[in-house]
């Protein structure tokens, strides 16, 4: 078969009826837009900006009203975590590919950069954020006087287990949803520049 | 969006809707799925719109587009998100499934087939060749050398006459 004969094969493929373009406004739903792992994302980063919310007032309202010195300065430690954590949150996320109007190889570039401080982000969770946390909580529950111990040594525990849980969700996410991609990319990648 | 961007569009669109038709038609399962993942770069059209240069070809900036939201997107993916759309305002009417009733659509199915066995790179090189574009716009939408895609084609054209020839 000819080429000719080929791009005219394809090039009769019109007999597909025509989607109509009608009105000048398109009303979507942005948020739709976003495939999976962008709104895992999302989720995410929202869910640390909604905590970081709560938890400033409080922990801010425990530093100056608990006069223990190691309870001040646990409460003061997971005020800056929790700010350190957005911030960290956010700007992981100027890197995402804005828009399509890229070509098809930065394109895919530009994802694979993403991608990839996604997983580094997920991947050192343990130390900037379940580490952090566990410093400033054991702090902050150590300070406290008055309280039995084995209430203290239950809170601290279930702190502990609540950051192995968070720690094992990130790992599956990235098992789950970035790895594939990132794969997914590399091999396009590879192909393109073959 | 102002009048002028939004004529543009418009006028693109009409013309070379069946071209991007074609290209969703190479990353789709089926002709429901082409329906969905045209509606999806139409979308991805019309929110870009106001980042688009007039000075510049819309041509190469709708196919970019196209392919960036084909490679991306899958269409199983997109129909579970639900996506709001206002009926009046874009909507397909029915693609058909493709009727292999004469020799020219027989033709025509098997080179799809065989352009679908293809990696993603390649679906998009030769969907944009087989739409006769110079190999400097193919260059710009995929952001490849004209030299690497004259090889690339090469070697894909070869496959693609060997799967036709096999399926005949």
């Amino acid at each position: 078969m000819i080429e000719e004969e080929l791009i005219s094969i394809w090039q009769s493929s019109n007999d597909m009826e025509r989607a109509k373009f009608e009105k000048a406004r398109l009303i979507i739903d942005l948020k739709s837009s976003l495939n999976r792992i962008e709104k895992l994302i999302n989720f995410r980063d929202s869910s640390e900006i909604i905590a970081a919310f709560i938890v400033i007032p409080i922990f801010t309202y425990f530093a100056f009203t608990i006069p223990f010195i190691l309870t001040k300065i646990g409460s003061i430690w997971i005020i800056l975590w929790v700010i350190y954590v957005v911030i960290k949150l956010l700007k992981s996320k100027k890197n995402k590919p804005s828009a399509f109007t890229e070509n098809y190889f930065d394109y895919l570039q530009k994802t694979r950069s993403y991608l990839l401080i996604q997983k580094k982000l997920s991947d050192s969770m343990f130390y900037w954020y379940i580490l952090p946390f566990l410093i400033g909580m054991l702090l902050f529950v150590i300070g406290v006087k008055g309280v039995p111990m084995h209430r203290l040594i239950l809170t601290f525990l279930g702190m502990i287990g609540l950051g192995f849980f968070i720690h094992f969700l990130n790992k599956r996410g990235v098992k789950k949803e970035i790895i594939p991609r990132l794969n997914k990319i590399d091999e396009l990648l590879k192909i393109m520049k073959e | 969006m102002d009048k002028e961007l939004e004529n543009i569009f418009l006028t693109a669109l009409e013309k070379d809707q069946q071209k991007l038709l074609r290209i969703c038609s190479v990353y789709a399962k089926d002709a429901e799925d082409t329906k969905d993942l045209f509606q999806e770069v139409l979308i991805h059209l019309w929110q870009s719109m106001s980042s688009f240069k007039v000075k510049s070809s819309i041509g190469t900036w709708m196919y970019r587009i196209t392919l960036n939201v084909c490679l991306r997107f899958r269409s199983n993916n997109i129909r579970k998100q639900g996506r709001f759309i206002i009926k009046d305002d874009v909507y397909m009417a029915n693609i058909k499934a493709q009727t292999e009733n004469n020799a020219e659509n027989e033709k025509l199915t098997s080179l799809r087939n065989c352009i679908k066995t293809l990696n993603e790179a390649d679906k998009a090189i030769i969907a944009l060749y087989l739409e006769e574009l110079p190999y400097k716009e193919i260059s710009n939408i995929t952001g490849l050398s004209e030299n690497n895609i004259a090889v690339k084609l090469k070697r894909i054209k070869s496959k693609l006459l060997n799967c036709i020839n096999k399926t005949r």
